[in-house]
């Protein structure tokens, strides 16, 4: 009898929610997009290639956190030319540093289903603690398959890529690229009802 | 030597040769430098002069190989006044030329990035295009050079010559067409597209010559 008692205790535990809910991300309807002054307009562009892990539940934030890692070389801003550029040493150097991370530490609510994550941004050889707004647009079953359950998040937030080594200044300087790089993130993740 | 390294390169002697060997020569070193794409804007110093002489390297390159095509479509009023084996003399040297700037080339394009290679994407097509006529390219010459030594018959080496020396011009035009912002501009979009017609006639007009012979 205690020895049940015992399984039961251990089952228990196993089964219960000690971590953040577990979403998978859907790399086909999920983008990282990113926009940089130049000049007059603004260059849009995007990266291809990130995955990420995703453990999220509003109710058990302590729990939750976010971890993407993004292939640089994936940059696409629609000219060959320019993509390779950025990833020469001039900005990027991706044959040195070929990915950057965002790994929180710590997620908080706002206002509504708008969320913050403090946690660090790592790109090039620079690591700085950034805390980045997103949006939670909850969780529905999925359309094509009721067995899996769709979560949505929507992030835009400005980034100084000067902070990070992206650029040495001097097309800032020459009043040609921006310092400022607008981000956009947009995920579709996948998980169990 | 320097007699026969320039007899072998001027089909001309005199003024005339000379003058037309500049116009030629000049024309691979004004169109990069005179219709400067836009990417040249972004670099500095060492990197925009590897930047520039590379895309020098590739048009002289496309012009000598055009020049090639002159030499051995047994034209008769060049024939009239330089013997056949002159020509063919000619047309070795100026190969020799044609390969080394076909290797200086990529060398110094990818050089003024920091030799950081692109991805494996269907939109980097015309660099990749490139790199598959290098190796054509030195294929070709390589076998032409070498064919005693690789004991391949003439015949074999006359008739991969004559396979391989169409597709490489055709596929160097198309390259430039494609990879280079210059050709995007109007002047030397319609120098390019010019030319292109110009190496097609003149290879259509070989094949029918000797193919109409059989």
């Amino acid at each position: 009898m205690k020895r049940l008692i015992y399984v039961l205790i251990i089952f228990l535990f196993i089964s219960s929610p000690s971590w953040g809910r577990e979403w998978t991300l859907d790399p086909n309807h999920s983008v990282i997009q990113f926009g940089v002054k130049h000049i007059f307009s603004t260059v849009a562009g995007s990266f291809s290639d990130f995955e990420g892990k995703v453990q999220f539940d509003p109710e058990n934030l302590a729990k939750s956190s976010f971890d993407f890692t993004v292939q640089v070389k994936s940059i696409d801003t629609g000219n060959t030319k320019r993509d390779n550029h950025l990833r020469s040493k001039d900005f990027f150097e991706a044959s040195t540093w070929p990915v950057m991370r965002f790994k929180s530490s710590k997620i908080t609510r706002g206002q509504g289903n708008t969320y913050l994550a403090s946690g660090t941004m790592t790109l090039k050889q620079t690591s700085r603690t950034m805390e980045i707004p997103f949006v939670f647009h909850g969780t529905a079953p999925s359309p094509f398959d009721k067995k899996k359950m769709v979560a949505g998040f929507d992030s835009e937030f400005d980034l100084d890529r000067l902070d990070f080594g992206v650029g040495s200044g001097k097309f800032h300087k020459m009043g040609v690229v921006g310092r400022e790089v607008r981000v956009k993130i947009s995920l579709e993740a996948l998980g169990a009802p | 030597m320097k007699n026969t390294i320039l007899k072998n390169i001027i089909p001309w002697t005199g003024i005339t040769g000379l003058v037309l060997t500049l116009v030629l020569v000049s024309l691979g070193l004004i169109l990069p430098i005179l219709f400067e794409s836009q990417s040249l804007y972004y670099k500095f110093g060492l990197e925009k002069a590897m930047l520039q002489w590379g895309k020098i390297a590739g048009v002289l390159a496309l012009i000598l190989m055009v020049y090639q095509v002159v030499l051995v479509s047994r034209f008769l009023f060049l024939e009239k006044y330089i013997s056949l084996k002159r020509l063919f003399s000619i047309h070795k040297t100026i190969g020799v030329f044609m390969v080394l700037l076909v290797i200086v080339h990529p060398l110094l394009i990818l050089g003024a990035d920091g030799f950081g290679f692109f991805p494996f994407e269907l939109r980097y097509w015309p660099e990749f295009l490139g790199i598959f006529l290098m190796v054509l390219v030195l294929s070709v010459a390589g076998l032409a050079l070498w064919y005693k030594a690789l004991n391949i018959p003439v015949r074999l080496r006359r008739r991969l010559h004559r396979m391989g020396t169409p597709a490489m011009v055709t596929l160097a035009l198309v390259h430039a067409g494609w990879v280079s912002e210059t050709f995007d501009i109007v002047l030397p979009g319609i120098w390019l597209g010019f030319v292109t017609l110009i190496v097609l006639a003149m290879f259509a007009r070989i094949y029918l010559k000797r193919y109409s012979k059989r």
